[in-house]
């Protein structure tokens, strides 16, 4: 009887590490509870769905993606536990981390691992400068940063002529923070001012008296670099409060659209690198697929999860070799078609440049005003 | 003079809502002498199921208050009776560990049942606000004060005038003598806990139009509302209302005149400060430690 444990375990061992040799894994670190949990499912999502494809169609050379998600809670020790975790299993590259903080966290981790970081929600322009021969050679990112955002922003802010004044209200955090540095630097000598900035806790609920403040100011715009509920409560209080302040910033107004429909957005713009509304034959077929897989539209978490797959896996079919250094050197050869109809190719600093877009909301919908390089 | 007192104005209101919160706490402590760690997470339960009760099954604000406060009232009685019951005096550490699980049990259960997106809460209040001779008032905030203080004076007559209100009030003074005079324990305290665990949940209730609705939403309002029943005294109902009003004045004042970064400080400083001052709090009963 003994015998026979012993002998089915070493089978199922066996059958197992078989199994988890044929398969390439990819690690993603999102946060999947805390206050940007949401934002976290959507990247998972948004990545599950481009394995699927992807193994559907035949994989890489014949062998199957898998993605393995661990929680980072949107916090930098945990985001370091969440890359250790991931390590374990052997993943030719991980993505992540989501937010900013997290991801610079880790970048140092994996750099000493060798293994390729894939980054593409976090914004925070730290991350490009300590990427590629700012350092960390492992870390490449495919979504702009928070410089190139701001400048589209910036310049679209000065156009509109209107603008003179500006309340910046952002998260506590390296994309808060971040933010205001770059759309300061954005805005020197386009005669628009920063008049005010605050920087709020993660997690905050109650936003009233930094509104009561910008009520009493009254800017000619708000400047908000919030994410998840934070922005949806921030938002809210701010239509309660009857604030007469254009909204802007870096909103994603796809997380607010039971707010726009409302009509309580309206005129409100934001600079954005996704949009479901893009006009890519690519992206209608994206969006289609999703909401048939999870009964949601993508947002932009989702759509940079689908799309660092597809990037990885482009580079892993062009890799001469099946290892971390094969794919990172591939990655430095990328020239892929982005779904948002720009493309993605990596610079010195493994950044790659891909449309910036400005949305607006008008008569309860989102428009696409402009798309810009960045 | 007039930001200044807008200012206020946001304060005691904010301030009333961390009292709903607190006296359910301070009045769990002083009966159970246990740190309800799960309180936060009980005020998000609340929060939930009003979300769940107007969004989905298309109840009415005001019955859905009034349900989601009795289920997790009940839920609480449930956890006294599984759990909490089985501690014995001195075993403080015990509890902490205990309910911290509890919480986590409850945010994860949530995510689990609900999905960790955020909800939105929408009544013929929201987005409607009044102009009380030109201070601005936010009407769904109102309501959440006007249900708190209903709530904590009906919790005053029921602690001052019935039987069972006086017998946890005895119980929380000395308990050997409350057993003595024969008061059951179990009974007065599983009734505590299940008020106190109520309460939270009336305030999560009353705040989801006000607030974005999810899992982690108790988490950052249960170590403010520490502080605060630290600031008042473990244990003081009035101690906690005074406290939690000091700290949403101080709070909204400090913010509109500095920065949001400071906001969240305040309230930590001034529990410094008055320990310093007030080792038991400021209506503190003596050390118990």
């Amino acid at each position: 009887m003994f015998r026979m444990t012993i002998a089915a375990t070493m089978m199922l061992f066996a059958a197992h590490s078989a199994v988890a040799q044929d398969k390439i894994v990819i690690g993603l670190s999102t946060p999947l509870t805390g206050s940007v949990a949401a934002l976290g499912q959507h990247e998972n999502w948004g990545a599950s769905l481009a394995v699927e494809e992807i193994n559907d169609a035949g994989g890489i050379n014949g062998r199957q993606l898998h993605i393995e998600a661990q929680d980072n809670q949107c916090n930098p020790t945990q985001g370091i536990t969440s890359v250790e975790n991931l390590l374990q299993n052997d993943p030719i590259a991980v993505m992540g981390a989501l937010c900013s903080s997290v991801t610079l966290a880790v970048m140092p981790i994996m750099e000493r691992a060798e293994r390729p970081l894939m980054v593409g929600v976090a914004t925070s322009p730290l991350i490009t400068e300590q990427a590629g021969v700012g350092g960390n050679d492992w870390t490449f990112r495919i979504n702009p940063s928070d410089s190139g955002l701001a400048v589209a922003l910036g310049n679209y802010l000065t156009e509109m002529n209107t603008i003179k004044t500006i309340a910046f209200v952002g998260e506590d955090t390296d994309y808060g923070r971040g933010g205001h540095n770059a759309l300061t630097e954005a805005l020197k000598g386009k005669g628009i001012e920063i008049v005010s900035a605050d920087f709020y806790k993660q997690g905050t609920p109650d936003f009233t008296t930094v509104l009561t403040r910008i009520k009493a100011a009254k800017p000619d715009a708000v400047a908000l670099y919030a994410t998840g509920v934070d922005e949806l409560g921030f938002i809210r209080q701010y239509r309660g409060m009857n604030i007469e302040s254009l909204l802007s910033g870096r909103v994603s107004l796809d997380e607010l659209l039971p707010v726009i429909q409302a009509g309580a957005l309206e005129g409100a713009t934001s600079v954005y690198p996704y949009a479901v509304q893009l006009d890519t034959p690519e992206n209608k077929a994206f969006v289609e697929s999703f909401k048939t897989a999870y009964g949601e539209l993508p947002n932009y978490q989702s759509f940079q999860g689908y799309e660092s797959v597809r990037v990885l896996a482009d580079a892993l079919k062009r890799s001469k070799e099946l290892t971390p250094a094969g794919l990172k050197q591939a990655l430095k050869e990328a020239d892929f078609a982005s779904v948002t109809g720009g493309n993605i190719k990596f610079d010195d600093h493994n950044q790659a440049h891909n449309l910036a877009l400005i949305v607006k909301v008008k008569d309860g919908v989102i428009v696409i005003e402009t798309m810009s390089g960045t | 003079m007039e930001f200044f007192t807008q200012l206020v104005i946001n304060g005691l209101m904010l301030g009333m809502v961390y009292a709903l919160i607190a006296i359910g706490l301070s009045l769990i402590f002083g009966v159970l002498e246990i740190v309800n760690f799960a309180h936060g997470h009980f005020y998000m339960l609340g929060a939930t199921i009003l979300a769940a009760l107007v969004t989905s099954a298309g109840i009415g604000f005001f019955p859905g208050l009034i349900v989601a406060a009795l289920a997790v009232g009940m839920v609480g009685y449930i956890v006294y009776v599984v759990l909490l019951r089985h501690f014995r005096e001195g075993e403080f550490d015990r509890g902490i560990i205990l309910t911290i699980g509890i919480g986590m049990v409850l945010q994860n259960g949530v995510a689990y049942l609900f999905g960790s997106s955020s909800r939105i809460v929408d009544t013929p209040f929201s987005f409607v606000s009044w102009d009380v001779s030109g201070f601005f008032v936010d009407a769904q905030r109102a309501i959440a004060v006007m249900v708190g203080a209903v709530a904590i004076a009906l919790l005053y007559g029921v602690l001052t005038f019935t039987r069972i209100g006086k017998a946890m009030r005895a119980f929380a003074q000395n308990r050997e003598a409350a057993f003595i005079v024969g008061i059951r324990p179990a009974v007065i305290a599983g009734l505590a806990v299940a008020i106190g665990i109520a309460l939270a949940g009336l305030a999560g209730a009353a705040l989801a139009p006000v607030f974005a609705v999810h899992p982690a939403m108790g988490a950052p309002i249960l170590f403010k509302v520490f502080a605060i029943i630290i600031i008042g005294g473990l244990g003081s109902l009035p101690g906690a209302l005074v406290a939690s009003l000091l700290i949403g004045v101080t709070e909204s004042v400090v913010g509109g005149y500095s920065s949001v970064a400071l906001q969240d400080a305040v309230a930590f400083i001034l529990m410094i400060v008055v320990l310093l001052a007030f080792p038991a709090g400021l209506f503190g009963k003596g050390i118990r430690v």
